[in-house]
């Protein structure tokens, strides 16, 4: 099967909860094929879990699996122990696989979701729990579309910076799926031993082509107190990105971490970043929407000649 | 190479105390009580997404709990000026596939521990849950803290509040065992001890303004006075920083609470020296026998 997703056509021999590639003939961009994997001898850069060689990444779950994501970011090999399923891999595959792909392609993968409207994206960073999934899901029931859930892939250019389309879906914790009412969506597990979801967009909420960047939010969790939202500057806000780059020490240990130092630079002139301070309980998400929603009006209305 | 000292305590024994003496003592000053938070907690989710190859949300607790001493001697092999201090909640206790707290990883522990009548009132605010479900915790040999991938921290095993403290003075790696009470009662000598313990000598001048920079009062004040609130504290406590005194379980505890909990707890509160008895515990008795560097 031959899927597209962040403007790449991958080949799979499992199946991947992703839409189908455009119609079209040319090769796959990146295949996905189980292989034997035995263990290597010798490494430049390791790390819990994981080894870099020449380019190449492998990394591991003892005990599940063993995954290599070749240089250029062509294949991705899977070696699972015996008797774990496919469903125990799917998660590691679509997060940091194709992460690492992305950034094998000089692609910049941040840990972000992003929202559509009127052509142009709004970005949501944030670390694991910061709210991006949740967030996504309630901005799509207030006229945006949804384009990416955990990473985006973004083309940081001299005369631009565009993101292209990620997951069609939306990974949310059994609470947020109450909160949102998405039972109905939200049928099918991440892992079949953990209670996180995977809710798939129907065609109308999502957004499916690469499109320009309006601007970068950091959802940023406090302890309590109103929902504020701040620009971030210099220095901080190249700090901020750069915490968030998706995998970053996966990055390091390839040796790309001078090309994505360039591309932060490259993106904090031309794509302003904000923070938006909110409580960590979950009550405050309609003033979140709301926050956004102006936030992201005030930023078209700058761009407008 | 910077082996890590962790500072750990059952909930409520004063471990944010200690933290922000350190803070202070290290930084000459308590600018920012949010800066507490940045030590790096041994059970959060950020600093193993930041060191896994995978997020750790995505991977079940047992497993994960396999997965956290590797990123604790990934981390410690990193160049950093002097230990590491990591505040743990965590029983040290074996995950199946080796230690939690990696000798290799590990300087030594600073152990504080609290009389666990008073834990149990603290806790029962923090939590806002009832004082019998708080009694109940501290006697559960099965209680752990988070568990679910949503939240920030990852899952701790802790068992009850004797299996908690039995486990660090067990520990294979030099302790330092410190009695709240004994903090309340002499900072300045308590907290000595715990500096030399982690850096080899104390600057006394340094600690007697760093133990009055984070006085109890003040980390209230400061509390009260920022805008958003201590982060540690949870959305439905009232506050994290709630009385800072030691034996008020005389007031606050039903004596049938405090019964379960010394048969669940009698003989290690012996052996720290606390009385058993009805009455609280002074004056403070000398304690014997137990760790110590």
């Amino acid at each position: 099967m031959v899927y597209g997703v962040f403007g790449l056509r991958v080949a799979s021999d499992l199946s991947l909860p992703l839409r189908p590639a455009e119609a079209g003939t040319g090769p796959a961009d990146v295949t996905i094929e189980a292989a034997e994997l035995p263990a290597w001898t010798q490494w430049d850069q390791e790390g819990p879990c994981w080894q870099a060689r020449d380019g190449t990444l492998r990394f591991w779950l003892p005990d599940e699996f063993v995954m290599e994501v070749a240089a250029g970011g062509t294949h991705i090999r899977y070696h699972l122990e015996d008797g774990v399923s496919v469903d125990h891999l799917r998660p590691f595959i679509l997060g940091s696989g194709l992460g690492v792909v992305l950034m094998q392609r000089g692609v910049l993968p941040l840990h972000a979701a992003a929202v559509v409207k009127d052509g142009r994206a709004l970005l949501l960073a944030g670390i694991s729990g910061a709210g991006k999934s949740t967030t996504t899901w309630r901005l799509t029931q207030e006229g945006f579309a949804s384009m990416a859930d955990d990473v985006v892939a973004l083309d940081v250019g001299s005369d631009g910076v565009t993101a292209r389309p990620g997951m069609p879906f939306a990974r949310l914790w059994d609470d947020a799926v109450e909160r949102l009412q998405a039972r109905d969506a939200a049928s099918q597990r991440v892992r079949p031993d953990m209670e996180k979801f995977l809710a798939p967009y129907e065609e109308a909420q999502r957004h499916d082509e690469e499109v320009p960047v309006a601007g970068i939010v950091i959802l940023a969790p406090h302890g309590h107190g109103e929902v504020a939202l701040e620009q971030a500057q210099g220095l901080a806000s190249f700090r901020q990105l750069r915490a968030h780059c998706y995998r970053r020490r996966l990055g390091e240990g390839l040796g790309l971490a001078p090309m994505q130092f360039q591309q932060i630079q490259a993106l904090l002139t031309q794509v302003p970043v904000h923070v938006l301070r909110r409580p960590r309980d979950g009550d405050s998400l309609d003033d979140v929407v709301a926050a956004l929603g102006a936030h992201f009006d005030a930023l078209a209305k700058r761009a407008a000649p | 190479m910077s082996r890590f000292v962790w500072l750990a305590s059952y909930p409520k024994s004063g471990n944010t105390w200690t933290r922000a003496v350190l803070g202070a003592y290290l930084g000459g000053g308590l600018d920012d009580l949010g800066d507490l938070e940045k030590t790096t907690m041994a059970s959060s989710r950020t600093l193993l997404d930041e060191h896994l190859p995978y997020a750790s949300g995505d991977v079940p607790a047992a497993a994960l709990d396999r997965l956290r001493p590797l990123v604790y001697e990934a981390v410690a092999k990193r160049p950093h000026d002097g230990p590491r201090l990591s505040k743990v909640h965590d029983a040290c206790h074996d995950t199946g596939a080796g230690p939690l707290f990696p000798a290799a990883a590990t300087q030594g522990a600073v152990v504080i521990v609290r009389d666990p009548r008073d834990i149990c009132c603290s806790w029962a605010a923090f939590m806002a849950t009832s004082l019998e479900r708080s009694a109940g915790f501290l006697c559960n040999p099965e209680g752990h803290l988070a568990g679910s991938g949503k939240k920030s921290q990852t899952r701790q095993t802790m068992g009850s509040w004797s299996d908690h403290v039995a486990s660090w003075l067990d520990a294979p790696f030099p302790i330092h065992l410190v009695r709240y009470e004994d903090l309340l009662a002499d900072p300045v000598a308590g907290f000595s001890g715990v500096v030399r313990f982690i850096w080899g000598d104390v600057d006394g001048p340094r600690l007697e303004a760093a133990v009055e920079a984070a006085r109890f009062e003040r980390l209230r004040a400061k509390e009260d006075a920022e805008e958003h609130g201590f982060a540690e504290r949870p959305a439905k406590a009232e506050r994290f920083f709630r009385k800072g005194k030691a034996g008020s379980w005389q007031e606050e505890l039903p004596p049938e609470l405090a019964a379960k909990i010394v048969r669940h707890n009698g003989a290690m509160m012996e052996r720290l020296g606390y009385d058993t008895g009805a009455r609280r515990s002074t004056p403070l008795k000398e304690v014997g026998g137990v760790g110590g560097a």
